[in-house]
């Protein structure tokens, strides 16, 4: 594979099942990176990538951005912050409050060492932070993480990475959400209550931190939606976004489909309020609890608004092929039922010079495919 | 050191609910294992995910109201409650031996009716990134795991093969339900202090909102 042109952009998704994570040549070999996950061999697969296509990650990678902290948005992470030296760091503005990372801490404080306990990995992170003395950027909607004036790269554009979420009301909610539950602790022991257990920490209000971005250069801008769902509240998720952007800038002509492709994170109005007629989506796929996203008829309506679009991966990597016989015996007998939730590590990766985003060069990479049904 | 040492605990633990049906009060080896943990973290003047601070009164992040106890405490008085269990679930005298073949440990993502979804993840995996999924069904678990069952939950799965008194063996699959330390108000207000002097380290740029 070989490295983008000077003036030319990029943008590579790579979604196996449970990770994402978006790499960007933002032009004249400028790299940001948003989130990360695990490839095939379990290494992070920003690293894996860059690395095969020759880019000084030293000193290439400018920002790296992580959206939140749900497990398949940060696997990797630590590692690609240590390896990325000169990378700015932005992060959701919550991690500044040291109640938040106090709560993280409690839960990570526990004996079970085989599985990470929900913060696990943006804690090392924050380590890292500390240790090495870097900076850090707490992003809020509104927020620029990083730019460049016009001219300073190959193709002459101003470049801007600005964060379109977390809204205020959202923090807050946040806030008062992290009061209740320290409120909660002091209320059992008060009352003598059995004091609660420290579960793994399983999604709670995470996506409602999370952070989308839209990256313009100039007249030609893409959006990528990480996991900010929809609330139905004028002040907070796409609607919130859409009421502060819509109408007022240049339309988008891509989306990296905001989690997952998911029902409660659709919004109409992103579709004709932030993104032109026919734009290109691009979905990466999940699997818990028994169900799977997208769904089919996530993906039809995706297909349907779409000028084309893409799922990163449809392949799961089988049980079968990942345990000897005598333990698949094992597991049959056991009656337990077993489902792989991991995909093969696949990537759409979109290649197009900013003077002319119609002429983006689609490469479905691995064992991405185009949408126009069922993923399975 | 310390993760090793609750973890030694924690699945004496398990193992003693697992094959007895109850945990004597008095058990040597817990009693053992308890007192390296006493130990180590006397050592460290913190017991990590305890109720108690075992330190020293000049601590200066600790304020005035803070209790100190030197001496013994319990198990029960570190993890969250859980009844007892009152029925073994293996006849303890017929199991000669139990070879595990493979182990999972993971959480509970969401509970139905009758059955609950876990994602696992192979001990021997380093990166603690689930593969699969397991649905078991709820009446795998004994009455008293299925009462404290919640998302979040933290579940060890083995399967492997037993041996019997008379010789035979037989593939087994066992599922329970780990035993978690509890939250405490103490730990928790202890860690935003902490926190607190952390986060003095760490430095942020000003944001620049458009």
């Amino acid at each position: 594979m070989s490295h983008p042109k000077p003036e030319e952009i990029e943008v590579s998704i790579f979604g196996p099942g449970l990770g994402e994570c978006i790499v960007i040549h933002l032009g004249s070999r400028n790299w940001i990176i948003l989130d990360s996950c695990l490839d095939d061999s379990k290494n992070p697969v920003a690293l894996t990538y860059l690395n095969e296509i020759g880019v000084d990650l030293n000193s290439e990678v400018k920002a790296i951005i992580a959206t939140h902290w749900d497990d398949d948005h940060i696997k990797g992470m630590s590692q690609l912050l240590k390896s990325c030296g000169a990378a700015e760091f932005a992060i959701s503005a919550a991690l500044r409050d040291s109640e938040f990372r106090a709560f993280l801490r409690v839960h990570d404080n526990q004996p079970v060492d085989s599985l990470d306990r929900g913060g696990t990995e943006i804690l090392k992170c924050l380590e890292h932070l500390k240790d090495s003395g870097r900076r850090a950027t707490p992003v809020l909607e509104r927020v620029k993480i990083i730019d460049w004036e016009r001219g300073e790269l190959g193709h002459g554009k101003e470049v801007e990475v600005l964060a379109l979420s977390p809204s205020a009301k959202q923090f807050d909610e946040h806030v008062v959400w992290l009061t209740e539950f320290r409120e909660e602790l002091k209320r059992r022991e008060k009352e003598g209550r059995p004091r609660r257990a420290k579960t793994r920490l399983v999604g709670a209000t995470r996506n409602d931190l999370s952070i989308a971005t839209i990256i313009r250069f100039e007249d030609v801008s893409l959006i990528l939606g990480a996991d900010v769902e929809e609330r139905g509240d004028i002040e907070m998720g796409w609607s919130r976004i859409v009421d502060l952007h819509g109408g007022k800038e240049r339309k988008s002509w891509a989306l990296k489909v905001p989690h997952h492709g998911s029902k409660g994170a659709h919004h109409d109005g992103v579709w004709s309020e932030l993104l032109t007629e026919g734009p290109i989506s691009v979905v990466t796929p999940w699997r818990r609890g028994g169900g799977k996203l997208p769904t089919e008829e996530d993906c039809i309506r995706l297909a349907q608004l779409s000028g084309a679009a893409y799922l990163t991966s449809d392949q799961t990597l089988p049980v079968k092929r990942r345990y000897d016989r005598e333990t698949l015996k094992l597991i049959k007998h056991s009656g337990v039922k077993v489902d792989s939730v991991r995909y093969r590590c696949g990537c759409v990766r979109l290649r197009f010079p900013v003077s002319d985003p119609g002429s983006v060069e689609v490469e479905l990479l691995n064992t991405a495919v185009q949408l126009a049904h069922s993923p399975e | 050191m310390a993760a090793t040492a609750k973890q030694r605990i924690f699945d004496e633990r398990y193992k003693e609910s697992l094959y007895s049906g109850e945990r004597p009060e008095e058990n040597e080896i817990i009693e053992e294992l308890l007192e390296d943990y006493r130990d180590l973290f006397e050592k460290e003047s913190y017991l990590s995910h305890g109720t108690y601070y075992v330190g020293h009164e000049d601590d200066e992040y600790l304020d005035e109201s803070t209790q100190f106890v030197e001496g013994s405490f319990s198990i029960d008085e570190l993890v969250a409650p859980f009844p007892k269990r009152r029925e073994p679930l293996v006849a303890s005298n017929k199991v000669h031996s139990f070879s595990p073949i493979s182990e999972w440990e993971g959480y509970v993502t969401s509970i139905s009716q009758s059955s609950f979804f876990v994602s696992v993840v192979n001990i021997k995996d380093e990166t603690g990134l689930p593969d699969d999924e397991a649905e078991f069904q709820l009446h795998d678990l004994s009455g008293t795991e299925r009462e404290s069952l919640e998302v979040g939950s933290v579940v060890r799965w083995v399967v492997g093969f037993e041996k019997l008194s008379n010789d035979m063996r037989q593939r087994v699959s066992r599922v329970h339900v780990r035993r978690l330390p509890a939250h405490s108000v103490k730990e928790y207000e202890k860690s935003v202090l902490e926190e607190e002097r952390f986060g003095d380290g760490l430095i942020w740029n000003e944001p620049s909102q458009t």
